[in-house]
C-alpha cells in the first residue's frame, strides 16, 4: 500500500520545527573537577575564572575561587565535600560571591549565603546581593565617630564610651563573659529601635555550637531584641569556608544600612575561629604558612574586614560617589549611615599577643 | 589584632571569679575615639572615674600588704571599692542612660560615704526608684539627653541623702 505523502505537509512540519530551533549560540565555561579534599576542590579548564567568583560544582554545591594558578583553579567549597566526585563538571556562574539582603533578614537566622536557617521559609521582597568581598570606603567618604552607641552597661558606657562607627575590640579567656557584653550591647538597641532611631544589629556566630547559638536566638527574642537583628550562623559542623566567609556576610549585611543611610551593630563572635577556619582552607590549598601555621595575610584578614565598619559622611553628594558600591545599591545611596562592629577575640591563659 | 581597631575591652578571668561581673579590666581597656561621641551628662560626671578606678585597682593591690594605712588613703579605697560595687551590673539588664548618669553620679561624687559596701546594691535600687517615681521628668530624662545642671545635680543630691537615711 502506497502511503500518500503530501508534500507541503511535510514542508509545513519541517518549516514549523526550523523556526523554533534556538540557534543563538551560548558559551558557558566549565571545568573538570580534577581532586576533591577536604572542602577544597581543584579545577582544570576554567581558565576566565576571577578570584572570589562563585562556582556550581553540581548536586547544589557551590564554591568560591581562592586560589588562580598556572594550571588550575582552587575553590573553597560551601557545601558538603562527600557530593563531589572527581571528573565532575564544574560551572562559572559569573557572580562575585555575595549575600542576598532587604529589610525583611531582620528577625532571621541566615547562613553566610543568606539561606534561611530558622525553618521559617524563605526571606521574602526583593533582595540586594552585596558582595562579601568589598573594599572599605575611602578616607574621604568617611567622618569622625560622633554619635555615641549605648551598650547600656555603667562600667563600659561609662568608663570606655562606644561611637557608632567604631570598631571596639573585646577580648579575654573563655568563659569571662565577652558573648554576655556584645548580647546586652544588641538588648539595649530596645530603646533607639522604640524611639525611632534604630541601630541595626548583626550577630554572626562563627564555629560555635548549634545549640549556643539557639539559646542566643532564644534569649534575643525573649526580650523583644530579634525585630532588629538579624543571627548569621555558620556552626562548628559547618564546611570551614563558610566559617571563614560569615564575616564578610555579616559585613555585607551591615554594609547594606551603613550605605543606605542607618546606623548597624556587627558583633563578629568570634574571629579567633574565623582565623582557624582560615588556617584550615589556607593550608588545604598548600599556601605557605607563618606562626602558629597561621598563613600570612591572617592580619590582613582581619583589618580588611574591620575597615569595613565606619561612619560615612553626611553630605550626599560626597557619599553617592562611594568607592567600590555594588551596582544594584547605586541609587539608594544615602549618607550619615554607620556600621559599628564589635568583633570578639578569646585568648589563651591572658595572651594578647595573637 | 588590639592595632587594628579603635581600642578594647580587656576580660579577665579573676575578676570574673570576684564576682564583678562585667569583668572589665579598666587599666588596660581603653575606647581611642568614644569619648567624642559620650553623652555630656555622663562625661561631665564619669570623666574621671576611669582613671580614679585604675588607680585604686592598684592601691587595693598595694595595701593588701599592710594592715594600717592613713585616713586618706582609707577614704580613697573606701570610695573605690564602692564605685567598684556599683559598676557591677547582672547579665541581660541594660540601664538607660539616664539612670546611669544619675547613679553613677552618687559615686564620683562620694555621695555614699555613710552606708556600708554590702549596702550599695540595695542604694542603688531604691535611689533609682526614687528617681523613676519623683523626679523622671526633671531628672532623668535630662540626663539621659546630656544636660546636667546645678538644679538636676541639688534633686539628686538630695535624694540620695533622703534615701541613705531610709536605709538606716
Amino acid at each position: 500500500m502506497a502511503i500518500s505523502l503530501k508534500p507541503s505537509e511535510v514542508s509545513d512540519i519541517l518549516l514549523g520545527q526550523l523556526q523554533d530551533m534556538k540557534n543563538d549560540l551560548r558559551f558557558e565555561e566549565i571545568g573538570k573537577a580534577l581532586q576533591v579534599s577536604d572542602g577544597v576542590v581543584r579545577i582544570y579548564g576554567l581558565d576566565h575564572a576571577e578570584a572570589g567568583e562563585l562556582l556550581n560544582c553540581g548536586n547544589g554545591v557551590m564554591a568560591v575561587v581562592m586560589n588562580l594558578e598556572a594550571d588550575n583553579v582552587g575553590a573553597v567549597l560551601m557545601g558538603p565535600t562527600d557530593l563531589l566526585k572527581e571528573g565532575m563538571v564544574v560551572r562559572r556562574t559569573g557572580r562575585i560571591a555575595s549575600v542576598g539582603v532587604n529589610d525583611k533578614v531582620l528577625g532571621r537566622v541566615i547562613d553566610p549565603l543568606g539561606n534561611p536557617l530558622d525553618g521559617l521559609g524563605p526571606v521574602e521582597g526583593e533582595k540586594l546581593d552585596m558582595p562579601l568581598e568589598r573594599k572599605a570606603p575611602g578616607v574621604i567618604f568617611r567622618q569622625p565617630v560622633s554619635e555615641p552607641l549605648q551598650t547600656g552597661l555603667k562600667a563600659i558606657d561609662a568608663m570606655i564610651p562606644i561611637g557608632r562607627g567604631q570598631r571596639e575590640l573585646i577580648i579575654g579567656d573563655r568563659q569571662t563573659g565577652k558573648t554576655a557584653i556584645a548580647i546586652d550591647t544588641i538588648i539595649n538597641q530596645r530603646q533607639a529601635f522604640e524611639a525611632g532611631d534604630p541601630v541595626y544589629c548583626i550577630y554572626v556566630a562563627i564555629g560555635q555550637k548549634g545549640s549556643t547559638v539557639a539559646s542566643i536566638v532564644k534569649t534575643l527574642r525573649e526580650h523583644g531584641a530579634m525585630d532588629y537583628t538579624t543571627v548569621v550562623a555558620a556552626t562548628a559542623s559547618d564546611p570551614a569556608a563558610l566559617q571563614y566567609y560569615a564575616p564578610f556576610a555579616g559585613a555585607a549585611i551591615g554594609e547594606y544600612f551603613r550605605d543606605t543611610g542607618r546606623h548597624a551593630l556587627v558583633v563578629y563572635d568570634d574571629l579567633s575561629k574565623q582565623a582557624v577556619a582560615y588556617r584550615e582552607v589556607s593550608l588545604i590549598l598548600r599556601r605557605p604558612s607563618g606562626r602558629e601555621a597561621y598563613p600570612g595575610d591572617i592580619f590582613y584578614l582581619h583589618s580588611r574586614l574591620l575597615e569595613r565598619a565606619a561612619r560615612i559622611i553626611d553630605q550626599q553628594e560626597v557619599a553617592a560617589r562611594m568607592n567600590d558600591l555594588p551596582a544594584v545599591l547605586k541609587d539608594k545611596v544615602k549618607g550619615g549611615g554607620s556600621l559599628t562592629a564589635l568583633p570578639i577575640i578569646e585568648t589563651q591563659a591572658g595572651d594578647v599577643s595573637a | 589584632m588590639i592595632s587594628i581597631t579603635d581600642g578594647q575591652i580587656y576580660l579577665e578571668q579573676s575578676l570574673f571569679n570576684q564576682g564583678v561581673r562585667p569583668a572589665i579590666t579598666v587599666g588596660i581597656s581603653v575606647s581611642r575615639v568614644g569619648g567624642s561621641a559620650q553623652v555630656k551628662s555622663m562625661k561631665k560626671v564619669a570623666g574621671t572615674l576611669k582613671i580614679d578606678q585604675a588607680q585604686w585597682a592598684e592601691l587595693e593591690a598595694f595595701s593588701k600588704f599592710s594592715s594600717d594605712v592613713d585616713k586618706v588613703t582609707e577614704m580613697a579605697l573606701d570610695k573605690g571599692r564602692k564605685n567598684n560595687q556599683l559598676l557591677i551590673q547582672p547579665q541581660y539588664s541594660p540601664m538607660p542612660m539616664g539612670e546611669q548618669v544619675a547613679i553613677l553620679y552618687c559615686g564620683t561624687k562620694g555621695l555614699m560615704r555613710d552606708i556600708a559596701i554590702a549596702q550599695v546594691p540595695a542604694f542603688q535600687e531604691a535611689f533609682l526608684d526614687r528617681l523613676r517615681a519623683t523626679h523622671k521628668a526633671d531628672v532623668l530624662d535630662p540626663l539621659g539627653a546630656g544636660t546636667l545642671t546645678p538644679e538636676i545635680e541639688k534633686n539628686l543630691t538630695e535624694t540620695a541623702e533622703s534615701v541613705i537615711l531610709s536605709l538606716k
